[in-house]
């Protein structure tokens, strides 16, 4: 690598449970009173596909922690193909826990699709966090799911669950899905509006009007009953849920959330945080890229990748 | 940029544009089928009227030419949008943005001579990029990111400085995971070799022709290398390699024959200059397919007329994914424009790049349009 990225990695370990390791990403200023934001990934993405979110929020003057999932793709432990609700959950729990170790300030978290449901469950458990940012968030998981798995497994006996999802190539069993996402009552939209109604912290969700996997009804009822708080829906026409395929819409995205996030966290002289630049942007992509890959070469964290 | 509606919790952020929309999402996969003249139209449309505000060298030179903008009614009216020498860029810098809006400077290779200079800004850059994953959906389909290996036959990004065509395919490593084979100036066709031979994913191997046919040589020196699907990318043609210069039949059997390919569509060739924005990639039937965003003309190399499909002539361009430069350009190249679907399945046009201008055409035409843009000066 031939130039410094614009902002190191320090990577950190969280812990879930015993014997279960949460790799987590801290990038920004390290001034001990700067805001805290946790940004969480969506299925199926790693947290270095958050990069550019990440240097947004760093730029802006944030302390940007992130984490690759338990039972997923990424750094964490685990494959993919055991995949659960409850195991994201887990990974952002742990990563609260490695930030409130470190950190001063309460956080606030930025989660991307899926994540935002279980973000939704952690600030309705957990009064400390400062409030709650969805990009595309997900709020009827029942409905997400069945687009991206292709068929309504709620609505099938459970004799006819297929073994196995498969979503970008990469399979999810079907029973260890299912028993997690009954048991932990993840599957329905009530469950959602429930949680919502118990937190009483700022949440806004950024929902495009193209997006076929959460609908921007979905996300307006749940925001009107489960009123606990502060809502805000930011509606984004023509756009699609995969956005980091669009880095026009992106880039117009990030300058709200970034203006959002600020809000949220009491900020009020943040009107024209410095932004990234495109080069900078591609250069931390890269820089990312390569630390995950030593680190899963290697076995171990390694801290800030030497450039 | 944002409204507020008549619920205070419901802000509706500025739509993204058409343009964006046919560049980066999945309705402009589907636009890319129909290919709607259109709304090619209306894209250029509002690109130039965007250059004639806010370019005055642009704006001063489409006077000169009697430019009527309202005359830009039809799909047939795009051949007759002022379209500047690609010579120009190599005297004065050419910019409709504020200079501090420009991101990247983007420097043509010099080989005939002075270099062309041309400013590109975020939004300008991060078109061209799409164009390019567009292009590379002809090539690898929906392969995800974890599943491509790219041997970059030049350098990184930050190597590759402001040097245009080096910087473009230094950019794949922003989307893929690259091993760039040139570092500190140099590069090691054996390296290359090893990198592509160790990749446990799709492997694509992506350079100039003449640095391929490298290390296509060094594979044979070793008795070959069998990657039966490894996907070669060409770019660049062969600029100060000429003298190397082999057919593209000869070529491709070189390389058929080095990796062991299951058969020469493995092989695909792009196109895109310095001053275009937008790339252009062939099919598996080796044929360059223009998106629906990009206007080109073939014209007559006396009277720079347009010409009908399917006859060769002298390419230009009306590109209105750049923003921060008035992408309407007289190019260097003789080619053909095609229209109509394509054996591979895609409907549309293709463009087929036949050599560049030779000494004496340039005194004969695009001399002519040089001169105007000279005189607008």
């Amino acid at each position: 690598m031939s130039a410094r990225p614009p902002y190191d990695v320090d990577q950190l370990e969280g812990r879930a449970g015993a014997d279960r390791h949460v790799v987590v990403w801290r990038t920004g200023t390290r001034d001990p009173d700067a805001p805290v934001v946790l940004v969480a990934p969506g299925f199926a993405r790693r947290m270095r596909h958050m990069a550019p979110a990440a240097l947004y929020l760093a730029s802006a003057g944030f302390n940007v922690y992130r984490c690759d999932y338990l039972d997923h793709v990424g750094l964490s432990d685990g494959e993919i193909y055991n995949f659960t609700m409850t195991a994201m959950y887990d990974s952002l729990r742990a990563t609260l826990r490695a930030i409130e170790e470190r950190e001063e300030r309460h956080p606030l978290i930025v989660a991307a699709s899926l994540a935002n449901r279980v973000a939704i469950r952690l600030l309705a458990e957990n009064a400390r966090a400062v409030g709650l940012v969805g990009i595309v968030g997900v709020v009827n998981s029942r409905k997400t799911i069945s687009k991206v798995f292709g068929e309504d497994w709620v609505a099938m006996p459970d004799e006819q669950i297929p073994p196995y999802a498969e979503f970008e190539r990469k399979r999810v069993c079907g029973e260890t899905w299912m028993r997690d996402w009954n048991a932990g009552n993840w599957v329905s939209m009530d469950g959602t509006i429930d949680e919502l109604r118990r937190i009483s912290q700022p949440v806004a969700n950024f929902c495009g009007s193209a997006d076929d996997w959460v609908e921007i009804a979905d996300v307006e009822r749940a925001f009107a009953i489960g009123d606990g708080g502060p809502r805000q829906l930011i509606e984004l026409p023509y756009v699609e849920h995969e956005l980091s395929s669009n880095p026009i819409a992106g880039q117009t995205v990030m300058r709200e959330v970034v203006r959002i996030v600020a809000a949220q966290a009491g900020i009020d002289d943040i009107n024209q945080p410095t932004e990234p630049s495109f080069e900078q942007i591609a250069h931390q992509i890269v820089y990312e890229r390569t630390l995950e890959e030593q680190t899963a070469a290697s076995g171990h964290l390694s801290g800030a990748l030497s450039s | 940029m944002t409204t507020t509606e008549s619920l205070a919790q419901h802000e509706v952020l500025s739509p993204v544009s058409e343009l964006d929309r046919l560049i980066f999402t999945e309705h402009g996969r589907e636009a890319a089928v129909q290919d709607d003249e259109m709304l090619r139209l209306e894209l250029v449309r509002e690109s130039v009227a965007h250059h004639l505000a806010q370019c005055s060298a642009y704006a001063r030179f489409a006077e000169q030419v009697g430019f009527d903008f309202d005359s830009l009614a039809d799909p047939e009216a795009l051949d007759y949008v002022p379209q500047i020498p690609t010579s120009a860029f190599k005297r004065s810098a050419i910019l409709s943005v504020p200079a501090e809006q420009t991101a990247k400077r983007c420097t043509s290779s010099g080989t005939q001579g002075t270099i062309s200079v041309v400013y590109r800004d975020r939004f300008t850059i991060e078109r061209l990029l799409g164009s390019t994953r567009r292009g590379l959906e002809l090539l690898v389909g929906d392969w995800y990111e974890d599943e491509i290996h790219v041997v970059n036959l030049g350098p990184d990004q930050a190597e590759a400085g402001d040097l245009w065509f080096a910087y473009v395919m230094s950019l794949i490593g922003v989307d893929y995971p690259t091993h760039h084979a040139v570092r500190a100036g140099t590069f090691d066709p054996h390296e290359a070799l090893t990198s592509l031979s160790q990749a446990t994913v799709f492997p694509v191997l992506a350079g100039a022709p003449a640095v391929v046919m490298a290390v296509a040589e060094a594979a044979l020196d070793r008795g070959g290398l069998s990657i039966p699907h490894l996907a070669i990318v060409t770019a660049g043609g062969w600029k100060r390699a000429g003298a190397q210069r082999i057919a593209r039949g000869e070529f491709n059997e070189l390389l058929l024959r080095a990796f062991d390919l299951e058969n020469t569509c493995r092989v695909r060739d792009a196109f895109n200059q310095v001053e275009l924005n937008t790339v252009m990639l062939e099919c598996e039937h080796h044929r360059k397919h223009v998106p629906p965003w990009l206007h080109i003309t073939a014209r007559s190399l006396r009277t720079l007329e347009p010409l009908p499909y399917g006859e060769q002539g002298l390419l230009s361009y009306l590109d209105p994914s750049a923003s921060s430069y008035p992408c309407f350009i007289l190019a260097d190249d003789v080619g053909t424009v095609r229209r109509g679907p394509c054996d591979c399945g895609w409907a549309g046009r293709t463009l087929e790049i036949e050599r560049r201008l030779d000494r004496a055409e340039s005194w004969g035409c695009a001399l002519k349009m040089d001169r105007a843009w000279g005189g607008s000066r």
